[in-house]
């Protein structure tokens, strides 16, 4: 999908003309993004500003695996006349996966500081804590329950109901 | 079956993104609930009265509570059937600092009260899955001038939990159908809408104010508190019913029309008197092709139609208690709480039809048995509640 020419009309620094940027993954993959879909991520657009040289920018972070992914959705974020409704859907379907992708999703966001992606992320799990007692979400998560005694206190009043 | 995640090692900068996306009280109470690094990352759910014009603004929450789901099971066992209590619940703030809190018939303001010893006096929530259905605001007058009438309707934006007190808005339905707001730091109340139209409900949606006129015109009031039409009439031919109500459900917007009794129509009607329903139609709006398509069957869900909120809540996977239906209380009749069911277009006292009274009444025995275990009965109740 990314193999048609970026538009002529994107600006290009003179003396970075590049249009494509090339991003290696923590398991030396590399990987093709446009320009406009890069500077969806805060990280990279800081780097494209540094280095011009045109080697692939070494992300240490993400795995080829997540890194494809994460170029698909800043590709389709970056698509021209995509209508809110279309790209909120396409957006259920990105997230459409098992939790250990959600997670790595997330922290490739977070590193790559994707607002959109961590966003969207940020709400899947969210959602995987609406609803459930503490206890559940503690089992889910896989999270202690650590407390001082007085907070332990503060707790259990207030997920007391005393009825009139 | 999916290989574990290491969630404990998401920073806690992301814990805190996330928690933040957290949108009733329940659920933040509960985040707030599970360790003391989370608790720490988002302050606690500040509840503010709230004075408009001639008095102030209360809140009441319905809620589901179901018991939570047993420890897992062979995936090849279908699943036993959901169990759930709608209840609507108000708190009070104790002087001491605890919270008192009364229970309510979902559909009215109708407080539920148990004779000594029958319900428990306190009742932990972290045992059971408490989802947030509505929460419903209601107008309590203080004084007689400043406020523009007899209150029908009221909703805030935005809506809780982190809404601030000078930014809160009220929008009113009064008298008998005059639309009106209130801003923080006004004095009175101002008109909204054309003065001659009757409008039926108002309901907060996507964060925005909506109402609905007496011919099924739904509109939104927009920032400069103008009124612009968002959608065709329900009926356009003037075939309509009498009353209409606003409901969101499963994302979307729906108008329900409710039919009186022929007989109620054309007798001498007065403000006050008791309108019995002979029928309902819903019809959900069409967005994309700004139309309204009459639905005629709501599948797993079942709407209420309240006297200060409506709601639906999906009964999927609920054993014996049946979706595709509504509940509703008659007008100027709060205590008459009826049921319509979809199919058949039947209405039935809620007491009478067990399928559809089980998830109001009674207390399941999992949340206040009786002496032997049981479910409690009406006579533990010190009045009657579902008439």
């Amino acid at each position: 999908m990314s193999s048609s020419p970026p538009p002529s009309s994107a600006a290009a620094s003179p003396s970075c003309p590049k249009k494509m940027i090339a991003l290696r993954s923590s398991d030396g993959e590399t990987f093709e993004i446009e320009e406009a879909a890069a500077l969806q991520s805060k990280t990279l657009e800081n780097m494209i500003d540094e280095d011009c040289a045109g080697t692939p920018i070494p992300l240490p972070n993400v795995t080829g695996k997540i890194l494809a992914k994460v170029v698909e959705f800043c590709s389709k974020h970056a698509e021209p006349g995509v209508d809110d409704e279309s790209l909120r859907a396409w957006d259920a379907e990105f997230v459409n996966v098992e939790q250990a992708t959600v997670f790595d999703y997330i922290l490739a966001a977070n590193f790559l500081e994707i607002p959109t992606l961590l966003n969207l992320t940020c709400n899947v799990v969210a959602d995987m804590i609406r609803g459930k007692t503490p206890d559940e979400i503690r089992k889910f998560f896989n999270i202690k329950s650590i407390f001082s005694p007085e907070e332990e206190e503060e707790v259990r009043r207030e997920n007391h109901w005393a009825f009139e | 079956m999916e290989k574990p995640v290491s969630w404990s090692k998401l920073p806690t900068e992301l814990w805190s993104m996330i928690g933040k996306k957290l949108d009733t009280h329940m659920d933040v109470c509960r985040f707030r609930s599970v360790c003391s690094s989370w608790r720490s990352l988002i302050p606690p759910v500040s509840e503010f009265e709230l004075r408009a014009g001639g008095g102030f603004i209360g809140q009441r929450t319905v809620c589901l509570l179901e018991p939570p789901p047993t420890s897992p099971r062979d995936s090849r066992c279908p699943p036993s059937p959901r169990e759930g209590w709608l209840i609507k619940i108000a708190e009070k703030e104790d002087l001491g600092g605890g919270g008192r809190v009364q229970l309510f018939n979902p559909l009215s303001k109708r407080p539920i009260s148990f004779k000594g010893g029958t319900f428990p006096k306190v009742l932990c929530t972290m045992d059971y899955r408490v989802t947030e259905i509505c929460v419903e605001r209601h107008f309590i007058e203080e004084d007689e001038v400043g406020y523009p009438g007899r209150v029908r309707k009221v909703i805030t934006l935005p809506d809780p939990p982190r809404a601030v007190r000078e930014e809160t808005l009220v929008v009113g339905i009064f008298g008998e159908g005059k639309l009106t707001w209130w801003k923080h730091g006004d004095e009175v109340w101002h008109r909204l809408g054309d003065p001659n139209c009757r409008y039926d409900d108002l309901i907060a949606y996507k964060g925005q104010c909506y109402v609905v006129d007496r011919f099924g015109i739904v509109s939104w009031i927009d920032p400069s508190f103008k009124i612009v039409q968002f959608s065709p009439p329900v009926c356009g031919d003037g075939s309509g019913g009498d009353r209409k109500h606003l409901v969101e459900s499963g994302g979307d917007l729906y108008t329900v029309d409710r039919y009186f009794d022929e007989e109620s129509r054309f007798s001498g009607i007065q403000a006050g008197d008791v309108r019995e329903a002979a029928g309902f139609k819903v019809y959900r709006l069409n967005q994309e092709w700004g139309k309204w398509d009459e639905i005629r069957n709501l599948g797993d869900v079942a709407l209420f139609l309240g006297d200060y909120s409506c709601f639906s809540v999906s009964v999927k996977g609920f054993g014996g208690c049946k979706g595709n239906c509504i509940y509703f209380t008659e007008i100027n009749a709060w205590w008459k709480v009826r049921v319509l069911n979809m199919e058949d277009r039947s209405i039935k006292r809620a007491s009478h039809s067990p399928d559809h009274l089980r998830i109001l009444w009674p207390p399941p025995a999992w949340v206040a048995p009786d002496a032997d275990g049981f479910a409690l009965s009406p006579a533990h109740l010190r009045s009657r509640c579902f008439s």
